[in-house]
């Protein structure tokens, strides 16, 4: 027992905390060096408050009378780019989102190039994607939409890559099954069903209740319905 | 039997739903009216594309000297500022904590949180800029208020999250307040706070080569003054360096993350 009591316990693997030490050791190395050679202008900073009350003193009173003819228009213009550029944003991440989905996509070479146009457009900022489409179309709307627009399919893309892959697959494997149900019933192959129902439908109200259960059920159209029904109803006379 | 052939459909239209798609559709065509896109002008713009792009490349890192030096500054920028946001969100988060601390306490943290959150780094920079000057501090102090915002609100939440069973054990024992915080709170949140801060430095390294454009030091000013001369291929050349950059953070905050999972 005093062995058991003796021996000392520790959370963490060797491994772990050489891990952990060397993470720490080159946080505290990068901070230190940063500071000892960033190039800080100290009377600039002895300063800062009079240039801050300067500038508090400015701001106020807010002059309003700009607002009408100098703040409305390019107001009004950002919300156009935020929506227009989302729009577009949404519709340029979903093809390569899929592409990146490795679930739908089962082609590791195309999975890895739309990773890397979507590493790419995320690492490119806004703002020099802007440089860029002014360069392009000028100074104007058009630009700020298109930067917001390439910018922002970097992180629709990725989590909407990821959604895809977390994606439930029984709900898939269930629209499946759907699909080939369907492709049955269009054929009239109504007899199909019948060895599935004489080994689970018993007497009438079990037929019916299946029967309500399966019209209920999401995403049945009517040629499926009326198929199954007619089945159902001619077993459930066999079984009367 | 049955009620054979329902002509109930499985998907019934949704009146209400499609008006809204197709106001959404009026409005976005509306806004799309706004951006004077014209046929001339897209094709104008497409060939002013092929120019930019046929000057922008071969890359031209002979000034790499320029190069390095607004690299580093920038690096520096986005070094100390995301220290700093991450001391000062530490007792703020702490303070925010609605689970451990009372509404006066935690309201007014939070308020000084929404405040440093609701502008952009850049609109926070040019505040600085006048504040300090142009310069690297007028990027780290821009970037400080930036991480501690967004640091904070992340931290607080993982606060409110933690396991209260555990505190009242160790407040069972009559423990200070110190000690509830340094056995019970942080071992429950440390590993999310790493995370948290390794993604802020991510960001704050982003934001930190943007900056420059407002003069708050870093690559940006280099960036924008070679983007405004129109040395085009020297702009190819910050733009690669700076994609470099920002995947080998996002490489290393990977690595950090695996450290520290536990």
């Amino acid at each position: 027992l005093s062995a058991a009591l003796e021996r000392e316990w520790r959370r963490f693997t060797p491994a772990e905390r050489i891990g952990r030490f060397v993470v720490y050791f080159c946080v505290v190395a990068a901070v230190v060096a940063s500071l000892r050679t960033v190039e800080v202008i100290p009377e600039f900073l002895y300063d800062a408050p009079e240039q801050i009350g300067d500038m508090l003193r400015r701001m106020w009173p807010v002059a309003w009378q700009h607002y009408p003819e100098g703040v409305h228009a390019p107001l009004v213009d950002s919300l156009h780019i935020a929506t227009l550029g989302t729009v577009l944003a949404v519709l340029m991440a979903v093809p390569v989102a899929f592409l990146a989905a490795k679930n739908v996509t089962p082609q590791p070479a195309l999975n890895y190039l739309a990773k890397l146009v979507l590493v790419a457009a995320r690492s490119v900022n806004t703002l020099i994607w802007a440089l860029f489409f002014v360069a392009v179309f000028g100074p104007g709307s058009l630009a700020g939409t298109l930067a917001i627009a390439f910018h922002s399919i970097g992180f629709t893309g990725k989590l909407l890559g990821e959604a895809l892959e977390e994606s439930n697959r029984g709900t898939i494997e269930a629209l499946d099954i759907n699909t080939k149900v369907h492709m049955v019933a269009d054929e009239d192959h109504s007899d199909m069903f019948e060895p599935i129902f004489d080994k689970y439908v018993v007497d009438e109200r079990t037929a019916q209740a299946v029967i309500r259960a399966a019209q209920d059920s999401l995403a049945i159209d009517r040629a499926y319905r009326s198929a199954l029904a007619t089945a159902m109803s001619e077993i459930s006379e066999k079984a009367a | 039997v049955a009620r054979t052939g329902s002509n109930r459909s499985a998907f019934p239209p949704d009146w209400w739903a499609r008006g809204a798609w197709l106001l959404l559709l009026v409005y976005l065509l509306y806004a799309a009216s706004h951006l004077e896109l014209t046929p001339a002008r897209f094709a104008a713009g497409l060939e002013h594309g092929a120019k930019f792009l046929a000057r922008l490349f071969p890359p031209d890192f002979r000034r790499w000297e320029l190069l390095v030096k607004g690299m580093v500054e920038s690096l520096q920028i986005a070094i100390v500022a995301s220290a700093l946001g991450t001391l000062l969100s530490l007792p703020l988060a702490l303070l925010a904590a609605r689970n451990l601390m009372p509404v006066w306490a935690s309201w007014p943290a939070r308020a000084v949180m929404v405040v440093c959150r609701s502008f952009h780094p850049v609109i926070v920079a040019i505040l600085f800029v006048k504040a300090v000057g142009f310069g690297a501090l007028a990027g780290i102090l821009a970037l400080t208020v930036a991480s501690v915002g967004f640091l904070g609100k992340l931290m607080t939440e993982a606060i409110e999250e933690i396991s209260l069973k555990q505190v009242e054990a160790v407040r069972a024992t009559g423990a200070p307040f110190a000690s509830v915080v340094t056995y019970a709170v942080v071992p429950q949140v440390f590993s999310r706070f790493v995370g948290f801060a390794s993604y802020e430095t991510d960001a704050n390294l982003r934001n930190s080569t943007m900056i420059g454009i407002v003069g708050a030091g870093g690559i940006g000013g280099t960036l924008f003054a070679a983007f405004q001369r129109f040395d085009f291929d020297f702009v190819c050349a910050i733009v690669l360096t700076i994609i470099a950059l920002i995947m080998a953070g996002e490489v290393l905050t990977v690595q950090v993350k695996k450290a520290f999972k536990a």
